[in-house]
């Protein structure tokens, strides 16, 4: 959605502004002129596409390692800002470093500031088209192709969601499509909360809950879970949790005291019955969708459409090839595990680099 | 008359007082007002603000205003911002037309469209 919603203005915290005027700086710096029509072509040792924690964890450490990076941010490449997931979030209180928390945006506009600092060239450009059949690969966007040694893939993974009167008005304001990130916020405390569902992040999900609120509800359209047997045997035998069966939510409203969510209507697709929920908190487990359309299938998939990667490293079926963030992390999917992962991959391209000599050639 | 120092500008509304003020400076010239809802900590308005400042730059025949949905909560309201950015187009005081997103194709067009 390439739009914010309004809930964050009723957010209790006081908000500090950004320092906006820095960043508007930053972000005018090493942008291209895409107002050009000629086709760019630029040539580099390697090349980044994606700007979250993985992708600009990458470029600092190949920024550093002296490889003159190029990283391709994207213009609202799947309908998110650059900086990706984390711009569309709030408070981050899990990255570490920060004991007081920091904004999403703000945590990305540093790492930005830091890639950018190391040399990192970045443009606001969204990759629609790759060749990796052979070296130098080609990654273009509609107005750049760069010619690249080694590419990063870090296109990351966007939280399916589901649509209905209400979804994005209370979009943070009480639904969410994490619940390990959200869980804890206060206005979820004691309270009831639904998790949409039935695989083992929608049980995971629901289990990680009931630490927080007071009674958790899983809506689940079919009648039987997709989740691994233990996972479900957790969550049917939590007390806190009550299954809604064959159940879809159509519609979010409002709370009677506060602008945050109050409650759901629930339709049972068997009986035709449409109940009315009590929830403070709603959360999507339905699943993630990693960002490899623009691969067009030149990289091996796994059977959940994630780059698959040797396991250990972000090595990926196609040699000079790296895969680093959630575009290939089903598991994890934090931020601190992209940046991580996001330095493998930067190691693992620069060990690859090295492996063909490409350091001896040091002639820009 | 539109100010010259104004023209080619998108000019940011920080006080009810210059809301109000540039909002009937705006209907008076009869040209088309194009309001941008925006927000400090939204990235996809931080993605759009430098494409709406260079089509204020050419089409200097548009009125473009900016309100930040924080500073002026009550025109926020008013003008029922849900989401932003929304771009919201006047023409002679009437709503004309709406782009919700950063979507910088539909603009384009929107402003074509209605500032022939």
């Amino acid at each position: 959605m390439r739009a914010c919603i309004a809930s964050l203005l009723k957010k209790a915290r006081t908000f500090v502004s950004l320092a906006t005027t820095a960043t508007a700086a930053s972000l005018s710096t090493a942008t291209t002129s895409n107002m050009s029509d000629e086709m760019k072509t630029l040539r580099t040792r390697v090349c980044i596409i994606g700007s979250g924690p993985a992708g600009h964890t990458a470029a600092i450490y190949t920024s550093r390692a002296e490889l003159k990076p190029i990283l391709l941010e994207g213009w609202m490449a799947n309908d998110i800002a650059p900086g990706g997931q984390l711009t569309t979030t709030t408070d981050v209180e899990n990255f570490p470093g920060f004991p007081d928390g920091i904004m999403g945006i703000e945590l990305m506009d540093r790492c930005r500031k830091q890639s950018l600092r190391f040399g990192t060239q970045i443009f606001t450009e969204t990759v629609n088209k790759v060749d990796l059949s052979k070296p130098p690969f080609k990654v273009s966007s509609d107005s750049i192709t760069v010619l690249a040694d080694s590419v990063i893939v870090a296109t990351g993974a966007v939280a399916k969601k589901l649509k209905f009167p209400g979804s994005e008005v209370f979009w943070n304001r009480g639904i969410s499509a994490c619940a390990v990130c959200d869980g804890a916020a206060p206005i979820f405390r004691d309270k009831p909360l639904a998790v949409i569902g039935g695989g083992d992040s929608a049980m995971e999900e629901a289990n990680f809950l009931t630490k927080y609120g007071s009674r958790v509800y899983i809506i689940h359209r079919r009648d039987t879970f997709r989740a691994s047997k233990i996972m479900q045997n957790r969550a049917l035998s939590n007390p806190k949790i009550e299954v809604l069966w064959n159940s879809v939510v159509s519609e979010a409203y409002a709370d009677a005291d506060k602008p945050s969510l109050g409650g759901l209507k629930v339709n049972n697709m068997v009986t035709g019955e449409v109940t009315d929920l009590k929830v403070s908190g709603l959360f999507f487990a339905i699943g993630h969708e990693p960002a490899t359309k623009f691969l067009d299938g030149q990289l091996e998939l796994d059977s959940d459409g994630y780059v698959a990667t040797k396991p250990g490293t972000t090595l990926t079926s196609v040699r000079g090839v790296f895969a680093a963030g959630d575009v290939q992390d089903k598991k994890y999917r934090q931020a601190v595990t992209a940046a991580g992962s996001g330095c493998m991959a930067a190691l693992d391209a620069e060990h690859y680099l090295q492996e063909i000599g490409s350091q001896e050639d040091k002639n820009d | 008359m539109a100010s010259s120092t104004e023209e080619g500008q998108v000019i940011s509304c920080h006080t009810l007082e210059a809301w109000n003020e540039q909002l009937q400076k705006g209907n008076d010239s009869k040209k088309l007002i194009v309001i941008d809802f925006t927000a400090s900590w939204c990235g996809p308005c931080r993605v759009i603000s430098p494409v709406l400042a260079e089509l204020a730059k050419k089409q200097t025949n548009v009125v473009f205003l900016k309100v930040d949905v924080d500073e002026l909560k009550t025109v926020a309201a008013d003008w029922d911002v849900e989401a932003m950015p929304t771009f919201i187009f006047l023409k002679e005081g009437k709503i004309v037309d709406k782009v919700v997103g950063a979507k910088k194709d539909d603009l384009q067009s929107a402003i074509t469209k209605h500032s022939a």
